[in-house]
């Protein structure tokens, strides 16, 4: 005989998302008229099987994991933590953002390391830009994108590697063919400004997704495009791929370099010139994303991932109005 | 600590941020020279743009130079974007940018590619 049943369900982030998951367990043949109430957070069906509530609730996420969602038969209480969360996040996220652009007004950051540019001053300019406003981009990005991938559950660790092998080689690769070509082809402002500005985008979206604003307004997202994310998420060849865009982000320190690779006149003292700058930037950047790592497992979590939002929103604002001056397109607002 | 107390302390984080944004900037220093009929604007560009204002003569021939001494930061990226200027500067050394006379009430701005930095001549 059909039973009904009533079942929470987590996840559920925009409109469409009913359709999805009524969908997908509807083509399920023990069960039978799937009702998603987006609202409460609820899902409806009826089944003719004799399986427990906890057997069918296993069975119900096994189908629906992968797309994100989850079935429980209790309610998840996440939501009532997580808005007490965000009156500690702002202020501490805003600290950051301060301290972080006094160290850049301080003049610290300034140190002379000689005119000349070998292996070790390389390293040494890497060191320095990764606690730059050049972190505003490459460190913002790969702040959220860790924070993001470690929210998602997805295997954290193994895509990080990924991400900071793809940038070693690519810096190294690419720093190799500059010196061996001797020119900056198809390097040009307007290119790496836009490019800039797409991954600030892709920040401030991040970072507002971490302090969890689009959670509440539940933005609709068309499942297709969501899916796609989400294999992007899952995809080993795009950390990899990321890692090596970001030679091309917009930062003044990483053109300096690309210009004295250019100089250098072979591809192997091109390679060491990147290579060693790339190295420069790593310990930063690795402590940026296996910090959010531990952290996301961590008793804090929620408290970190909205923290690391309001500072990744901060900085996408920063570099969304920095960049649109840079392309002429508004005039310059502040000198950090 | 309740809500109240996080809301003072991200509205002061607030205005020291604003603070930190919108004050400084080094003021015009001796930095223009007029010599046979040209003047020149000397800028120096490391970690910014010092002076980051400038006063100069309208209606006169005029050569920008910017001095670059192990800079490898944005600086070393200028753009400026009414003459259709850009360039990367060498990491030390001079560079020279010719700028045809300027009307009185003209304002040039130059800025770092990724534009954290900026400066401005004034022409009067």
């Amino acid at each position: 005989m059909l039973k009904k049943y009533i079942f929470h369900v987590s996840g559920t982030h925009c409109a469409s998302c009913k359709i999805l998951i009524e969908d997908v367990l509807g083509e399920q043949d023990f069960v039978k008229n799937p009702r998603v109430d987006l609202e409460k957070e609820i899902i409806e069906i009826e089944t003719e099987s004799d399986k427990n509530a906890e057997e069918l609730v296993t069975l119900l996420t096994e189908k629906v994991k992968k797309h994100g969602y989850i079935v429980s038969t209790e309610k998840i209480e996440k939501e009532i933590k997580d808005s007490d969360a965000i009156w500690k996040a702002i202020p501490i996220g805003l600290l950051l953002l301060a301290l972080f652009f006094v160290l850049q007004k301080s003049g610290v950051l300034n140190i002379g390391v000689g005119d000349k540019t070998t292996f070790a001053t390389s390293f040494i300019i890497g060191l320095i830009a990764s606690v730059s406003s050049c972190l505003a981009i490459v460190g913002g990005l790969v702040l959220s994108l860790s924070a993001k991938v470690s929210q998602d559950e997805i295997s954290d660790k193994k895509n990080f590697l990924l991400f900071h092998a793809g940038r070693l080689i690519s810096f190294a690769v690419l720093g190799g063919v500059l010196g061996f070509i001797g020119n900056t082809i198809g390097i040009n402002f307007t290119f790496t400004a836009i490019l800039g500005l797409v991954a600030s985008f892709v920040m401030l979206y991040l970072g507002l997704n971490l302090m969890g604003i689009f959670k509440k307004n539940k933005v609709s997202l068309s499942p297709t495009i969501f899916n796609f994310f989400r294999r992007m998420e899952q995809n080993a060849f795009t950390p990899l791929f990321i890692g090596f865009g970001t030679f091309f982000l917009p930062c003044g320190f990483t053109q300096s370099m690309q210009v004295a690779a250019v100089s250098s006149g072979s591809f192997t003292s091109g390679v060491f010139i990147m290579l060693a700058f790339a190295l420069g930037t790593l310990p930063v950047l690795l402590f940026l994303s296996f910090g959010s790592a531990s952290f996301a497992h961590g008793k804090y979590s929620s408290l970190f991932f909205k923290s690391a939002g309001v500072f990744v929103t901060g900085l996408g604002i920063f570099a969304v109005l920095s960049g649109l001056a840079g392309l002429g397109i508004i005039n310059p607002l502040f000198n950090i | 600590m309740n809500k109240t107390s996080y809301t003072i302390i991200t509205l002061a984080l607030v205005v020291v941020i604003g603070i930190i944004f919108f004050t400084g900037g080094s003021e015009s220093k001796q930095n223009v020279t007029i010599k046979d009929g040209v003047q020149y604007v000397s800028i120096d560009a490391k970690g910014g743009y010092t002076p980051s204002t400038t006063l100069a003569q309208a209606d006169t021939p005029t050569i920008i130079k910017v001095n670059t001494k192990g800079t490898f930061d944005c600086s070393s990226a200028l753009v400026i974007p009414s003459l259709g200027y850009r360039s990367n500067l060498p990491s030390s050394g001079e560079t020279v940018i010719n700028v045809p006379p300027q009307k009185a009430g003209t304002k040039l701005q130059g800025l770092c590619a990724m534009g954290m930095y900026n400066f401005s001549i004034s022409f009067n």
